[in-house]
């Protein structure tokens, strides 16, 4: 018994910090609840479509298609003012570039009439030069559409967590009938 | 195969690098729970389907780099909440034209949906979590429907179980106000 009275009769037991302070607005919360349930269940209303959850499967490509789609308008109108600097550049230097050998570095076709659009390949244009005119084109809620792109604040890009910008994954997830096709549009 | 075989099964297969196997198990086993937590945000089926696809594409995307400091339902059911919200957003903002109040239009089109089936109070407590901001319906769906812990729906929303619970509390005294009025 002279043991006992030595030892410590301070409560040994703690409770969150403010628990009592929000015991009752916890315990208010609780019964609104449960006279919710009573009155209203909880029960699911949703249904889905005979055989959906069976059926389902994850189409992988369909991502693929999204951006495509959802990047047309600007990327049609960058390959656009690529055309147009190219013709301007073609009737400046044309003439004079056909005496010449061919300008390795030059993005544009080398025949001598510009292609239409329709004739236009991945292999004669340089796909890069369209990188400032994608992220020119799209500013952030457009591509946060995409891959939660947001702006980086050191270079001023709009890149994800991964550091890619809009335009890496563009080409990503973009194959030659996908460019093909936007140039087509033109 | 139970939740806490299957999510060993998923560890195993992302330890040894078989995306594929893992990425398959993880769809069959979370497709309905990771659908219906969606189909309470965005409401409308044809848009949960959407949500759904987007939540998986991403979930394949970024599933090398699953560290597995989460649990794996925490981790895709904090991607499919994104996703749900962005959808949401877009759709506003694609829209903003067409209608005022996006939410009031999810509650008008409620009585004529097929893939409802609610009784009439039901429908009632629909409208009533559809005047709710956004994150806040979430969590009240979380927490009345699925009836999770505060601690789980913490670890997916990124919010304090205190936040939560406020939430929570401010959630269930706007639907009582507004029930009130049926």
């Amino acid at each position: 018994m002279n043991e006992l009275k030595n030892i410590n009769k301070e409560n040994a037991f703690k409770v969150p910090e403010n628990y009592f302070d929000n015991f009752s607005k916890e315990l208010e919360t609780r019964i609104s609840e449960e006279n919710l349930k009573k009155k209203f269940g909880n029960k699911n209303p949703f249904t889905v479509p005979e055989n959906y959850f069976t059926n389902f499967s994850v189409k992988k490509n369909k991502q693929k298609g999204k951006i495509i789609r959802f990047m047309k308008p600007w990327l049609s109108a960058a390959a656009g003012i690529i055309i147009i600097f190219a013709l301007w550049q073609f009737l400046l230097t044309g003439i004079e570039n056909n005496n010449h050998a061919s300008n390795t570095d030059s993005i544009y076709p080398k025949s001598s009439n510009l292609a239409t659009a329709n004739q236009l390949n991945i292999n004669n244009i340089d796909i890069k030069y369209l990188e400032p005119e994608v992220n020119a084109y799209i500013d952030e809620s457009d591509a946060s559409e995409i891959y939660e792109y947001t702006n980086d604040d050191t270079s001023g890009e709009l890149t994800n967590s991964d550091d890619e910008t809009v335009y890496d994954y563009f080409i990503d997830y973009a194959d030659d009938n996908d460019i093909n096709e936007l140039i087509a549009e033109l | 195969m139970n939740a806490e075989a299957s999510e060993n099964k998923i560890t195993n297969f992302l330890a040894n690098g078989n995306l594929s196997e893992a990425f398959d198990i993880i769809v069959e086993q979370y497709k309905k729970r990771l659908y219906w937590h969606i189909r309470k945000i965005v409401i409308i089926h044809e848009d949960a389907d959407d949500v759904l696809q987007n939540t998986f594409i991403k979930v394949w995307r970024y599933l090398e780099k699953f560290n597995q400091n989460s649990k794996i339902y925490t981790w895709l059911f904090r991607i499919a909440t994104n996703e749900a919200i962005t959808f949401i957003n877009n759709k506003k903002k694609k829209e903003e034209d067409s209608f005022e109040n996006y939410e009031q239009y999810l509650s008008n089109t409620l009585e004529s949906d097929e893939y409802f089936e609610g009784d009439n109070a039901q429908l009632i407590l629909q409208k009533a979590i559809l005047t709710l901001p956004e994150k806040q319906r979430i969590v009240f769906n979380m927490r009345y429907f699925d009836e999770m812990k505060y601690d789980e729906i913490s670890e997916i929303t990124e919010t304090s179980v205190g936040a939560l619970k406020s939430s929570y509390h401010h959630a269930v005294k706007k639907i009582e106000k507004f029930v009130t009025q049926y």
